[in-house]
């Protein structure tokens, strides 16, 4: 007798049960198997992605996300084409969170061909392992026909933090998916000045989707791009509060002094949120010729406005 | 009468508590000596269990560089917490906040990041920046078991400590469990003991009424407070109470952490922002509260003015992390998020030093007044430590639990007292009748909340004393049919001591401080006289509570005094005379 | 004093249909933080045995068949 609860199960016992003529039993052999730290507990659920039950199969590839090794990750890259959707997302799921470095060739190798769903999730799991080896496949794929497939690998060129990749970013900066265009300008936050994504990050304030606008002006307040100043102030005039918001936000990181009188303007926004945004941009941009809308909005309603005003004006005084 | 069935065990370093910072003390004292034996001793299961048992949306408290320094995180909790802090433990958290991020990561578990793969800090005021989402943290625990597995740490489930076990000198000596669904023993003797067991949450009633409905985890009652008090440790502060503001009946956090980065705020009935205190903290608690009884509450969290797209990112976070069944709670009353402002309120008082200040006293080393014993999370003293907290402290107790295991030989265990302790749990299960742990709870709780919620009043907490008093004789007629029912038995009697604690703590700090928390209406004003010191409470020879001052440590990060006073300015100070 | 016999209504329900309990499941009762849940041997299936529910999810969340609801408790809706 054991009190000990990560003492393993008598594998034996939980080999034979994966075994059972009950899919039902084998469908709980694999749950018990995902807690068994033994590479055997592996192995078995391997063959469990084999399974002719697909809920045993997808509870085999629930299952070895708490496992390692380089066979594991073949056979869920594998399962990644298997016929039942629940199967296929277990799998692609258990891919996609793990640190294991010498994943990257296979994974990479199966971004480069095969079906949307499996190259996407490839992809998704390529992402955080930031393999310089992916950036071919990866750039390849941003002409791809599926839209999963060109925003995951947008994704991965981003961490990839490689200038090269910024022609091929350009283009997707304009792709027709507003959703693949708002990854790219998530993407490019490592963009710096003159860089040739710079213009596609500054181009995206223009975008006729806000959200886009609003990340590539969040991504212009990471990146602190000068070439950037212009198109914020006239962005200033955005007919989203949330897109004005952000940028607001870069132009204060900018310290851009010409953004003054936008900034004083949206000071009166009748949203409360943007009133404090603007509040703290001029107290970010510190100058005293922001001192009198300041004082204005020192008696604000909104304590948050007021409280975030009192401290700019004390910056602006210096 | 047949003895109990009883295993008995040997550790190196016991960890009670399998949450948050219990697993992150055991890891890290294993990793710290593969050789040690190392147990991890959970009421629950490991695998779901503590405050994070579904996750967390986010670090409140992520000191990361380039967006906060350790100094100015030091100072911020200083000022937060009235000067009363003991900075070093403060210091130590912060320095390791960073490294615990990365080594979390490392593991797996997912903060936001940024399109290159940097941490995406978010900014929640012009102060430091401390918020790092976490839109996928529901792996935490899932992270956390597979590394215990992966270094076979043991871990027993299903037994919740009882006592504490000490040496003659002293010392700690090991623990004393019971199995929640056989009601069999388990004794381990062991050179050190880490206590993780969380906040004392079930000690007010929630508003429901539901005895279960608790801001906090359920089943974090209080025990690890009731067996640190008993084993003789110094428990500090008690009377700076946990209130937090939540949804209201839902009881569960309105988290203005991930809503506010995304635009929302918490308003008044008229829809407009009230809160003026810049940190979260007994003030800013005192403004709700006075909002919430003023003609301006109820108090709501606003989203109405907020895009479709970015309230469909809000749900998904809110409804699959931390406590997702909030989405059900508002489907069921039809409120809509885009429509519908939230219906706010406070919660049920209880002892947590995760988000408040109170627990039992640790140095900066995790290391409680008694040798061998380290505490750490939301039940040690350290102001404020939130999940990241837990970890860095539990890792700090385990690490030096570790060490310490070294110096010292396993203790016996001392038989007489495990057989007391055995009749103690043992007798309600020997009574065919009288009164259920339900009745007894139900009765204590609404009693702290009658006489000892805030504001408080000197001559209402001497009465709780009293009935408090009754209650205890009445634990003689407590009875229990089933394990589990005795579980719950021997909880009440863990509330019941966090109870007199939480009376005897407030009577004994005769000032006001900590805004709400502490807000004393016969001593409204705060006395810096006399009362700039932390309160120390612990059990003397003869078994009594026993208090005494204890001085502010001269602080390593100078705050200096205009910055204090700036803030004081901005307060509101807790006297009739403010209205 | 003599107990009476006190009847609660539950907030989990769990669809005997889809429990495959009888088929050596007990994730739901394993992960329960607040230890409420069964297994009923003879229908084969969990059930929630004490209204002490924290309307946590894990026995939702982890039950492999989709079988567990938890619902808030009537007390609090
Ligand atoms: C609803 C909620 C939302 C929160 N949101 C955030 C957030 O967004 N960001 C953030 O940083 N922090 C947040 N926090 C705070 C954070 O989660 C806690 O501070 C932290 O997790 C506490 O860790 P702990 O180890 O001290 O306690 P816990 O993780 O609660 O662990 C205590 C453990 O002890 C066990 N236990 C209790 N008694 C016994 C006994 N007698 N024997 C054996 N075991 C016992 C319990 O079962 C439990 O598993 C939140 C907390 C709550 C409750
Ligand atoms: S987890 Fe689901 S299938 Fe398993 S016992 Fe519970 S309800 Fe049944
Ligand atoms: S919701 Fe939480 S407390 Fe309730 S039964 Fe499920 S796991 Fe247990």
């Amino acid at each position: 007798m054991t009190v000990f609860d990560t003492d393993t199960d008598d594998l034996a016992d939980l080999a034979a049960r994966a075994r059972s003529e009950d899919a039902g039993v084998r469908r709980v052999a694999m749950l018990a198997l995902a807690e068994t730290p033994e590479p055997d507990a592996a192995a078995l659920l391997i063959a469990g992605l084999a399974d002719p039950a697909a809920e045993v199969r997808a509870a085999a590839a629930q299952a070895l996300e708490e496992h390692a090794g380089a066979d594991v990750v073949r056979a869920l890259a594998a399962a990644l084409d298997d016929p039942e959707p629940r199967v296929r997302e277990a799998a692609a799921a258990a891919l996609a969170d793990r640190h294991e470095a010498d994943a990257a060739p296979l994974l990479i190798a199966r971004a480069a061909a095969g079906t949307a769903f499996a190259r996407a999730a490839a992809f998704r799991a390529l992402r955080e392992l930031a393999a310089p080896d992916a950036g071919g496949v990866a750039l390849e794929a941003l002409a791809d026909a599926c839209p999963d497939v060109r925003r995951e690998a947008v994704a991965v060129l981003g961490w990839l933090r490689d200038e090269s990749a910024q022609p091929g970013l350009m283009r997707t900066a304009i792709d027709p998916e507003p959703e693949v265009r708002r990854a790219t300008m998530t993407a490019l936050v490592s963009v710096r000045s003159g860089a040739p994504g710079a213009a596609a990050l500054v181009a995206g304030l223009r975008d006729p989707d806000w959200r886009v606008r609003e990340e590539a002006a969040a991504t212009l307040a990471r990146s602190r791009l000068p070439e950037g100043e212009t198109a914020l102030i006239r962005t200033m005039e955005d007919p989203v509060w949330q897109v004005r918001l952000k940028a607001a936000g870069a132009l204060g990181r900018l310290r851009a002094l010409a953004a003054l009188p936008a900034l004083a303007i949206a000071l009166a926004s009748e949203i409360s949120n943007l009133r404090k945004e603007s509040a703290a941009a001029l107290g970010e941009i510190a100058d005293p010729a922001a001192l009198p809308a300041l004082r204005t909005a020192a008696a604000d309603p909104d304590p948050e406005v007021r409280k975030t005003a009192l401290w700019a004006i004390g910056r602006c005084r210096g | 009468m047949n003895a109990p069935v009883t295993e008995t065990l040997e550790a190196d370093v016991l960890v009670i508590g399998g949450g948050t910072g219990g697993p992150m003390a055991a890891i890290r004292a294993k990793e710290a000596n593969p050789h040690l034996r190392v147990v991890l001793l959970e009421k629950a299961n490991v695998k779901r269990s503590g405050a994070i048992s579904m996750g967390m949306d986010g670090l409140n408290n992520a000191v990361i560089p380039g967006y906060a320094t350790p100094e100015q995180y030091v100072k911020e909790i200083t000022i937060a917490n009235d000067g009363i802090v003991q900075q070093k433990p403060l210091l130590a958290y912060a320095n390791g906040s960073y490294d615990m991020i990365r080594y979390l990561d490392k593991l797996d578990v997912k903060f936001e990041k940024d399109g290159a793969g940097d941490y995406a800090v978010r900014k929640v005021h012009h102060m430091g920046t401390y918020v790092l989402p976490m839109p996928q943290g529901h792996h935490v625990k899932k992270v956390l078991y597979r590394q215990l597995r992966r270094l076979r740490i043991g871990v027993v489930n299903r037994y919740m400590a009882t006592r504490l076990l000490t040496t003659r000198d002293g010392r700690i000596g090991g623990a004393i469990g019971v199995n929640t669904r056989t009601s069999e023993f388990l004794v381990i003797r062991a050179k050190t003991v880490v206590l993780t067991c969380g906040a004392a949450g079930r000690l007010g009633l929630p508003a429901s009424g539901y005895l279960f409905g608790t801001y906090e985890n359920a089943a974090n009652c209080g025990d690890g407070h009731a067996m640190a008090y008993h084993a003789g440790a110094a428990l500090a502060n008690l009377e700076c109470y946990q209130i937090n503001p939540l949804i209201k009946d839902y009881n569960g956090p309105s988290c203005a952490y991930v809503t506010g980065p995304f635009g929302g705020y918490t308003a008044n009935n008229k829809g407009n922002r009230f809160i003026e205190c810049d940190y979260w903290s007994g003030q800013m608690m005192l403004e709700f509260w006075r909002e919430l009884e003023s003609g301006n509450g109820p108090v709501f969290l606003n989203m109405t003015h907020l895009a479709p797209e970015t309230i469909g990112e809000i749900e998904t976070i809110l409804h699959s992390n931390e406590r997702p069944s909030r989405g059900r709670f508002h489907a069921r009353r039809g409120t809509d998020y885009r429509q519908r402002m939230v219906e706010m309120h406070i919660s049920e008082i209880g002892f947590c030093a995760g988000h408040s200040a109170s627990g039992v006293w640790v140095d900066e080393r995790a290391q409680t007044t008694v040798p061998g014993l380290y505490a750490a999370g939301d039940m040690a003293s350290v102001p404020h430590n939130y999940m990241l907290g837990a970890f860095v402290n539990g890792a700090i107790a385990g690490e030096e639990a570790a060490r310490f295991c070294a110096e010292v030989d396993l203790p016996e265990a001392d038989g007489a007292a495990v057989a007391a302790e055995q009749d103690r749990v043992l007798a309600p299960t020997r009574r065919g009748d009288g009164l259920t742990p339900f009745e007894v709870e139900y009765k204590t709780r609404r009693l702290v909340n009658d006489y000892l919620a805030p504001p408080k009043i000197t001559a209402k907490m001497r009465i709780a004393q009293e009935r408090f008093a009754e209650i205890r004789d009445d634990l003689g007629a407590l009875v229990a049919r089933d394990p589990h029912e005795l579980m719950r038995a021997l909880e009440v009697q863990s509330i019941l001591d966090c109870a007199d604690m939480a009376a005897a703590a407030s009577l004994f700090r005769t000032e006001s401080r900590w805004g709400f928390y502490h807000y004393r209406i016969d001593y409204p004003e705060t006395d810096n006289d006399d009362w700039f010191c932390h309160t120390l409470l612990s059990r003397d020879a003869d078994g009594r509570m026993r208090h005494r001052k204890h001085a502010v440590d001269p602080y390593v990060v100078p705050v200096d005094a205009t910055e204090m006073t700036a803030y004081q300015k901005l307060r509101i100070v807790p006297a009739e005379a403010a209205e | 004093m003599p107990l009476a016999a006190h009847a609660a209504s539950v907030p989990v329900v769990v669809d005997d249909a889809k429990c495959i309990a009888a088929k050596g499941c007990t994730v739901c009762v394993d992960v329960c933080p607040l230890d409420v849940l069964a297994i009923d041997l003879v229908r084969g299936s969990a059930f929630m045995k004490y209204d002490e529910c924290w309307y946590c999810m894990p026995c939702e969340v982890d039950c492999p068949t989709g079988a567990v609801t938890v619902n808030i408790p009537y007390l609090l809706r």
